[in-house]
C-alpha cells in the first residue's frame, strides 16, 4: 500500500486504523497530494512555458561562462604591471611588508664567524613585518634571485640581525631585520647588481581542497633592482 | 500583478537564504580547530596525554643566557614573557611542540625559536608518565597584548580535534617588568635559574 505513498501516485488514496502508521502515512500522502494539486494542478506548464525557461537557463550559464572566459583571456593577457623598486622602498605582498635595505658581498657571514674554508657571501638586509595573526616563518620563501641567474644556487640562510644567528619565525606587528645570506658559487662572476623578486601572498578562507583557511602563493608583487656593495679585499 | 511580485519576494528571500548560508556555514579550520580546556596558574590542568601546571612568571625588556661563562643577551622589540612550570605524561613518554601565547586581540605568537640549547626548555624535554619535569617557556610579546592574553599548550598544532591547555597567567603575571633578566644553568630538579638585575 505503500507503493503509492513512495511513488506519488495521487490517483490512489491511502488510509489504515486510526493511530497505526499506515494511518499516518496516508494523511502525509494525502497533504502532499493536496499541495501538488495546488501548486502544480492549477496551472499546468505548457510545452511553451516549459521551452522558454529552458532557454532562458541555457542562455544565461552561457553568458555567464563566456563572460568569465573572456575576463581569465583578458587578464592573462593584459597582466597587471609588476611595480619596479629600488632600496629602502617597502613592498606589500599581502602577508608581509618587506623593505629591502642593503645588498654587499662579502666572505664573513652575518654570524661573524669566517668559514675555515674560504667563501663568498651575497648578503641582502631586509626589515619584514607580519601582518598576519600568527608567528611565521614563510618569509624565507619570499625572496629571489631573477638576475643574475645563477645555476644550481643554493637556498639562502636567513639570519635574524638581532642574534647575528639563524632566524626561526617572525611574530605579528613585530618587525624584524634580518639578512638573506647566499653562498655565492667559487666558479661564479660576482654581480654588482642584483635584481631580486618578491613574492605576494593571498590569504584564502576556504582553500581549494579542504576548505581550510591558509595563505597561498600568488605571483610576484614587486621587482627589486639595486646595486650591490663590495667589502675589500675580497679572496 | 500580486504574482509577480511574490515571486520576486520568494527568489530575493532565496538569495538571501543562500547568502545566510554560505556565510555561517563553519568551515574546516572551525571545525577541527583544538578543543581547549581552560585552567588557571597555580593549579594542574590536565588533558588526556598530559598535564601541566604554571607556577611562575617573568616580564622582562631583555634577557640574558650564561652558559659556561659565555654571555648572550637577546634583546626584542616587545617584552619577554617568562613562564615557569611543569609538564607530566599521563600514558607515553612525549614532547610538547606547539605552545602559544594568544594575546587579548586575538593575535597568536609562537614559543620562541632563539634558545635552541637551553636546558629545561619546553621542546627540548621530554615528558614521561609519572616523572613531573620542570619546564620554561620564553614568548616575545609586544607589552600591550601580555594582559588578557592566554598560555595554549598542545601535543603537535597538527593533530586535527586534539585537546589543548588554555592557561590563564594573569595570577602570577608581574605589575612591571623588568629591564633584563639573566637566565643561569643550575645542578638539581630545575636547570635554570632566574637571577633579577
Amino acid at each position: 500500500m505503500t507503493a503509492a505513498w513512495w511513488s506519488g501516485n495521487c490517483s490512489e488514496k491511502l488510509s489504515g486504523a486510526a493511530g497505526t502508521r499506515s494511518a499516518r502515512i496516508g494523511a502525509l500522502h494525502a497533504l502532499s497530494c493536496r499541495a501538488k494539486r495546488e501548486v502544480v494542478g492549477k496551472q499546468p506548464f505548457s510545452l511553451k512555458q516549459r521551452i522558454y525557461a529552458l532557454l532562458i537557463a541555457g542562455l544565461g550559464g552561457t553568458t555567464a561562462a563566456a563572460v568569465s572566459f573572456a575576463m581569465s583571456v583578458y587578464e592573462a593577457a593584459n597582466p597587471d604591471p609588476i611595480p619596479v623598486l629600488s632600496a629602502n622602498e617597502t613592498v606589500d605582498t599581502g602577508r608581509w611588508l618587506v623593505t629591502i635595505r642593503d645588498a654587499r658581498i662579502g666572505d664573513i657571514p652575518p654570524t661573524g664567524t669566517k668559514p675555515f674554508e674560504p667563501k663568498r657571501f651575497l648578503m641582502v638586509e631586509m626589515d619584514l613585518d607580519n601582518r598576519s595573526a600568527g608567528t611565521s616563518n614563510a618569509f624565507q620563501e619570499l625572496v629571489a634571485i631573477a638576475e643574475p641567474a645563477v645555476e644550481g644556487l643554493p637556498r639562502p640562510t636567513y639570519y635574524l640581525a638581532r642574534d647575528r644567528w639563524i632566524a626561526g619565525g617572525i611574530n605579528p606587528n613585530m618587525s624584524e631585520r634580518v639578512i638573506a645570506t647566499w653562498e655565492w658559487p667559487r666558479d661564479k662572476p660576482l654581480p654588482s647588481e642584483v635584481r631580486l623578486t618578491v613574492a605576494g601572498q593571498i590569504y584564502k578562507p576556504r582553500d581549494n581542497l579542504y576548505g581550510s583557511p591558509g595563505w597561498f602563493r600568488n605571483g610576484t608583487a614587486a621587482v627589486v633592482v639595486m646595486p650591490v656593495g663590495r667589502k675589500e679585499p675580497l679572496l | 500583478m500580486s504574482r509577480v511580485l511574490g515571486m520576486a519576494l520568494a527568489l530575493v528571500l532565496a538569495a538571501a537564504a543562500l547568502y545566510g548560508m554560505q556565510h555561517s556555514t563553519p568551515g574546516y579550520g572551525d571545525i577541527t580547530s583544538p578543543i581547549a580546556i581552560d585552567g588557571k596558574a597555580g593549579e594542574r590542568v590536565e588533558e588526556d596525554t598530559f598535564a601541566f601546571g604554571v607556577a611562575r612568571a617573568h616580564l622582562a625588556r631583555s634577557l640574558r643566557t650564561e652558559n659556561f661563562g659565555k654571555v648572550k643577551e637577546y634583546t626584542t622589540s616587545g617584552v619577554w614573557l617568562l613562564v615557569e612550570g611543569a609538564g607530566v605524561a599521563k600514558v607515553e613518554s612525549l614532547t610538547l611542540t606547539s605552545a602559544e601565547w594568544l594575546g587579548p586581540t586575538g593575535i597568536r605568537y609562537a614559543l620562541s625559536q632563539r634558545f635552541s640549547n637551553q636546558p629545561g626548555y619546553l621542546v627540548n624535554e621530554r615528558l614521561d608518565p609519572g616523572l613531573p619535569t620542570p619546564l620554561l617557556l620564553a614568548f616575545e610579546v609586544p607589552e600591550k597584548e601580555v594582559a588578557g592574553g592566554r598560555l595554549l599548550l598542545a601535543r603537535s598544532a597538527l593533530i586535527p580535534l586534539d585537546e589543548q591547555l588554555r592557561i590563564d597567567i594573569a595570577g602570577v603575571l608581574p605589575n612591571s617588568v623588568s629591564p633584563s633578566l639573566t637566565i643561569l644553568r643550575s645542578e638539581g630538579d630545575i636547570r635554570w635559574a632566574i637571577r633579577r638585575e
